[in-house]
């Protein structure tokens, strides 16, 4: 079994990153007892002798054991966890993988447990907004659309096209003039 | 391959007023655009002179004309403007953007083509506002803010800029304005 907790705990070779030979994921270098918290100098302790890191390593390469072990973003078992937790995670995980197809064996039905989320989730009905091609002008049709004080972009069709022909008929009902080309022209000389 | 044109502002206004008498032709050029033949290319600069056409005609509305605060007309203005905006957006194969040259470019060019192109002038024995006798002289030909607007058409890429005015007519060929072909439509 401690040849396992070692795999789960040594790096592969592809993330030694050049490191020599020297293991520094080793269980021997990984407990909390490693780095010392008031500094390099800690007190030497009587106890456990092989938890020690041997004074062979370099400061640097203590920190970069350090380095490592900050890194993998998982805390790395300690003496007491391994007597806890990570042996229970290992039996229940290899209990599952021995002993589960057993128990399933004489036990075909189906549990009590009913994913409820899962259920809801099938009977509600799909709802996906329909998708608008994003174009080369997304960006400044998005920002013309804010500007206007609409909140999405509205998707594209031949109504719009429609809609505007006669669209400032309401605002040219007091205008006896039709003539766009002389509004333009005043617009552009005043 | 559609052809990418720019619409100059009279196309839009013709569009969308039914008793201009333009209207048939405008709207002949925008089913083209929803057709796919062409994509429409729109610059702020159009919008800049929609906003401008829109707060002329709200000095004719009777409700602006009641209440002259500039609340009032900015209320009318953006109401009409949204509406229109709501349905440039909407509207397929048309394309927003803006000339990327620099403004010092542009306006070198547009002073360059404002001492180079020149109209004529015409004589009218009377007023254009009380028709009394009067030796009216107008000028005909394009103005510096003519010359700007067909420059930012070309600058987008265009192959052609669409008018109802006469006046663009003197900027074709310009070198300065080519490739943009210019086309002044006839009502």
């Amino acid at each position: 079994m401690l040849t396992k907790l070692q795999q789960l705990t040594t790096a592969t070779p592809e993330h030694s990153h050049s490191l020599g030979k020297c293991n520094y994921f080793d269980l021997r270098f990984t407990t909390s007892h490693n780095f010392p918290k008031k500094g390099l100098r800690a007190k030497s302790t009587k106890h456990s002798p092989s938890l020690q890191i041997s004074r062979n390593f370099s400061r640097k390469h203590q920190a970069l054991g350090k380095y490592y072990f900050w890194e993998s973003g998982e805390k790395l078992p300690s003496f007491k966890d391994i007597s806890r937790s990570y042996w229970k995670r290992l039996f229940l995980k290899d209990f599952d993988e021995y002993m589960g197809h057993a128990w399933k064996a004489t036990h075909p039905e189906p549990g009590p447990f009913i994913n409820w989320f899962k259920l809801i989730a099938k009977d509600a009905p799909t709802q996906t907004p329909p998708k608008i091609p994003k174009t080369k002008d997304w960006k400044a049709r998005v920002e013309f659309a804010k500007s206007i004080g609409l909140s999405e972009l509205p998707s594209q069709s031949d109504d719009s096209f429609k809609q505007l022909y006669g669209l400032f008929d309401g605002i040219m009902k007091y205008d006896n003039e039709h003539d766009s080309v002389e509004s333009v022209r005043r617009i552009r000389r005043q | 391959m559609a052809t990418r044109v720019y619409f100059d502002t009279n196309i839009w206004i013709s569009a969308m007023d039914s008793k201009d008498p333009k209207n048939p032709a405008a709207i002949n050029q925008f089913e083209q655009v929803r057709q796919g033949k062409q994509t429409l290319v729109i610059s702020k600069w159009v919008f800049l002179e929609i906003i401008k056409f829109i707060i002329d005609k709200a000095m004719r509305d009777p409700s602006i004309q009641t209440s002259r605060t500039a609340e009032s007309i900015k209320g009318y203005t953006k109401t009409v403007f949204s509406n229109y905006g709501n349905l440039v957006v909407g509207m397929k194969h048309v394309r927003f953007t803006d000339p990327k040259a620099g403004t010092s470019y542009l306006l070198q060019r547009a002073y360059q083509l404002s001492q180079e192109i020149f109209g004529h002038a015409t004589k009218d024995p009377k007023c254009p506002v009380c028709h009394a006798p009067h030796d009216f002289f107008q000028y005909h030909g394009p103005y510096q803010v003519d010359f700007i607007h067909a420059l930012i058409a070309r600058d987008l890429q265009c192959q052609k800029m669409l008018t109802f005015d006469n006046d663009f007519s003197l900027l074709k060929n310009d070198p300065l304005i080519q490739p943009l072909s210019i086309e002044v439509l006839k009502s």
